[in-house]
């Protein structure tokens, strides 16, 4: 089996989930995914609790007990190489990566990579067909300095005012997800993938911007297009839709438990009232159409929660996709671990992750039948992979290696 | 056209069959410069007839729908039902690189041309079906719309009030997240092609791609705790959407420094000197008390205000804006986020530009979404060779 990405060397210098993900999905592909960091900033490999710098001597923690969940799960299948980059002796060895690199990634705070002489200039220099990405929060431009984490940037690009039931408060609009970010990770890996393919095809290499806040508002774009067409935001509608009913979610059997039921035409209606055994407030002519189901959604979806409270998620899936009605159940997390479509597509990956233990993590959110790595590796311990990169491919001798090690530099 | 030089993608064919779950992904290859050829049936695509619409007046060239998602791609109408249609399909099937539909399961076998069909015909063809549940497994016949796929993909459990129903993403995240992961999917299979020479068959799931998102199956496997609905709230206090002066802002104190500089912003106050406060956890239990603090700063300020100083110490802070209020936005105004964009139909309007920017290969919206049937004529005559005479016929039998 080849993998797609094979020879393809990737410089990744990204934290947090956006950028992880995206480098990650490159790894699945056979790409050779290097990590340069070090101790000195250890950001999501010691989880969000992380002590900040300057608060705990970092060079006394055993890296190999250290591995947050969230950094687990993101850095599947790659290497890591210690090196701190704050230092302008580690920033020369960086830029002899750089000639033996294809592609060098980072989503790290504005300026940071600016300020290493990592830009894009730079880099060209170095290999004229490389390709540089960067993933900033918000790019260049008038709020450049601002911190933010992609539950901001839901606010930001308002996904936080569309995201809830129309009764739901601002503040509790659904805007404690990583969405944003899993979304900018993979439209950043795909972008990278047409660059390579444009550099085979011209031998071109380029500079790749993808800012978190465009990536994420692109995704309403509709309602952007209605704000500019028809000059007006439309307010949250939660699960309903404008244009169909009953659609909509329900309570179940169970604590806390959902299913899900849309009705796009009659001939759904007809199967619904079938599936339900022809209950007497369906023949009420306040339901008889589309129009009047709208109308009257309140009261219908009253009657259809009365029913769907006798079932648990999983029997009115069942029942109502028997029927050919396109119903679904809230699936929890214990739900989705025991997903028998999701199993039997395998989806998941159970992985030694050392002294954690196997945990099982999502795949690759898409399975190719060629051209992905079949076997999958846990995250990397920070510098494992310290002598393939600086011995076999810098040449530097042990002694030399020892000397950096001494000053930080390797660190 | 683009060519190889001025699109990343540029010289890459593409026919997309999509009408909903998938026309992202043929929005993002025209973006990145593919030449897509979307294909209609006669009476125009399902998505001409959803909403919004232009002043809400219904119409094949009025929906706001088709619009947003059919981006510099070119649009012809062909009748794949009918035996002549499927034939001519299989012409420029022939010539594409990429073909992306998202039938139900099923629908392109009973027209035969599935991917085993199409690879006799171009074995380098690279076929991408985006469906609900994917191609196998047990649910694969399931219906499922966004709705559907947003609940099954744990996605939906997560998100909303903590004491109130689940609420699904709007505008219907599993498609994009299933167009999207489809793309990526796609290009890997391209840049694949160019060593074997053989395309393949991309099986995407929009149920997959959302079980991804929702991160339930690691964080279940290892701690065996089941996520809940936490509103905006994530990580410790104060971690949300807060009220303010003229709106909201949205405030996170996830890392120490982030609740240390917070402290510096509300004037160190008394209440919250001891050390115990750095802890989230501690900070979590007394919430109350946090909130308090929290309010009685934002209530007296504005969204930019809390945020600039919230910014100013490196905490992360944003206003929650409307679409309205994020399209205004000075940053997004100076990067140039927005275009305007001329449709024969519509008139000028205001557009997102694609969020992926190349600095050799930029992606440019050359052009809007097609009229119904535009490029008939480019496409048939042009490229297949028909002359007017056969294309008058194919129009009157109801072929195109």
């Amino acid at each position: 089996m080849t993998t797609a990405l094979q020879g393809i060397r990737v410089l990744d210098l990204t934290d947090a989930v956006a950028g992880p993900f995206a480098t990650m999905l490159l790894a699945g592909c056979g790409a050779e995914v290097i990590r340069v960091e070090s101790r000195r900033h250890l950001g999501f490999r010691a989880g969000p609790q992380a002590p900040a710098e300057g608060e705990m001597d970092f060079s006394k923690v055993d890296m190999s007990t250290l591995v947050g969940t969230n950094f687990a799960r993101f850095n599947l299948n790659k290497i890591s190489v210690a090196l701190n980059l704050t230092k302008p002796e580690a920033r020369d060895i960086f830029k002899k990566l750089v000639p033996l690199s294809d592609v060098i990634v980072d989503n790290l705070s504005f300026g940071v990579v600016h300020k290493w002489g990592f830009d894009y200039d730079t880099l060209k220099q170095l290999r004229n067909n490389i390709i540089v990405v960067s993933m900033p929060s918000l790019g260049k431009g008038p709020h450049e300095q601002w911190t933010t984490w992609g539950m901001n940037l839901l606010s930001f690009t308002g996904f936080a005012y569309k995201w809830g039931h129309p009764e739901t408060p601002m503040e509790e609009r659904a805007a404690s997800n990583y969405y944003g970010d899993y979304m900018a990770g993979m439209m950043t890996s795909s972008a990278i993938i047409a660059a390579l393919y444009h550099r085979a095809k011209t031998g071109e290499g380029q500079y790749i911007e993808v800012a978190q806040a465009e990536a994420t508002a692109s995704l309403l774009g509709l309602s952007y297009l209605d704000y500019f067409v028809n000059n007006r935001v439309t307010p949250a509608i939660g699960n309903r839709n404008s244009q169909f009913a009953p659609y909509n979610s329900y309570r179940c059997k169970g604590d806390d438990r959902w299913c899900v039921i849309t009705v796009f035409n009659e001939g759904d209606w007809q199967q619904l009232r079938r599936a339900l055994d022809s209950p007497k407030w369906a023949e009420d002519t306040k339901f008889h159409n589309m129009e009047a189901r709208l109308k009257n959604a309140d009261e219908l979806d009253k009657n259809i929660e009365a029913w769907t409270r006798q079932y648990t998620p999983h029997q009115v899936t069942k029942m109502l996709q028997s029927f050919g009605i396109a119903a679904g159940a809230v699936q929890n997390g214990e739900d989705l671990y025991f997903d028998i479509q999701l199993r039997d597509r395998c989806h998941m990956l159970d992985v030694d992750t050392g002294r954690q233990g196997i945990i099982t993590f999502d795949g690759p959110p898409l399975h190719l039948s060629d051209g992905q790595k079949t076997q999958t590796k846990g995250a990397p311990i920070l510098g494992e992979h310290n002598d393939y990169v600086y011995k076999q491919l810098l040449g530097l001798s042990s002694a030399e290696i020892d000397k950096l090690t001494e000053s930080k530099v390797i660190f | 056209m683009t060519d190889v030089f001025t699109s990343a993608l540029g010289g890459v064919k593409v026919l997309d069959l999509t009408e909903e779950r998938g026309l992202y992904a043929g929005k993002m290859l025209a973006d990145l410069g593919a030449d897509v050829i979307k294909i209609e049936k006669p009476e125009g695509s399902k998505a001409r007839r959803t909403s919004p619409f232009k002043d809400d007046i219904p119409g094949l060239e009025n929906s706001l729908y088709f619009l947003n998602f059919n981006t510099n791609k070119r649009g012809v109408t062909l009748n794949i039902d009918s035996s002549a249609g499927r034939d001519i399909f299989k012409q420029l099937a022939l010539r594409t690189d990429i073909l992306i539909e998202d039938f139900e399961v099923g629908v392109m076998q009973s027209l035969g041309l599935d991917y085993p069909v199409l690879r006799e015909l171009n074995q380098g063809i690279i076929m991408a079906s985006i469906t609900g549940f994917g191609q196998t497994g047990p649910y694969h016949k399931f219906k499922a719309p966004d709705l559907v796929s947003f609940a099954m993909g744990g996605m939906m459990n997560l998100n909303g009030p903590r004491n109130a129903a689940p609420v699904v993403a709007p505008c219907e995240q599993s498609y994009y997240g299933a167009s999207v992961a489809s793309v990526f999917g796609i290009l890997t299979a391209l840049f694949l092609r160019m060593s074997t020479g053989e395309g393949q068959l991309v099986d995407a799931s929009a149920h997959e791609v959302v079980a991804t998102f929702a991160s339930e199956i690691m964080s279940y496997s290892n701690t065996s705790r089941i996520g809940q609905r936490s509103g905006s709230q994530f990580g410790s206090v104060p971690g949300r959407i807060y009220p303010c002066m003229d709106g909201y802002v949205h405030i996170l104190t996830i890392r120490p420094n982030h609740w240390k500089g917070f402290l510096e912003v509300l004037g160190a106050p008394e209440t919250l000197a001891g050390k115990e406060w750095d802890s989230g956890v501690f900070r979590n239990k007394n919430v109350d008390i946090i909130d308090a603090h929290v309010t009685e700063f934002t209530m007296t300020h504005t969204k930019i205000e809390i945020t600039e100083l919230c910014q100013a110490k490196g905490i992360p802070c944003t206003p929650v804006n409307t679409p309205a209020e994020f399209s205004q936005d000075p940053h997004m105004k100076e990067r140039k986020f927005f275009v305007k964009l001329e449709h024969p139909v519509l008139g000028p309007y205001s557009y997102l530009s694609p969020p992926y920017r190349l600095s050799q290969t930029p992606c440019t919206i050359n052009r809007p979404a097609p009229l119904l049937g535009q490029h008939n004529k480019e496409v048939y005559s042009g490229e297949l060779g028909y002359t007017d005479k056969e294309l008058a016929k194919l129009k009157s039998e109801g072929i195109i």
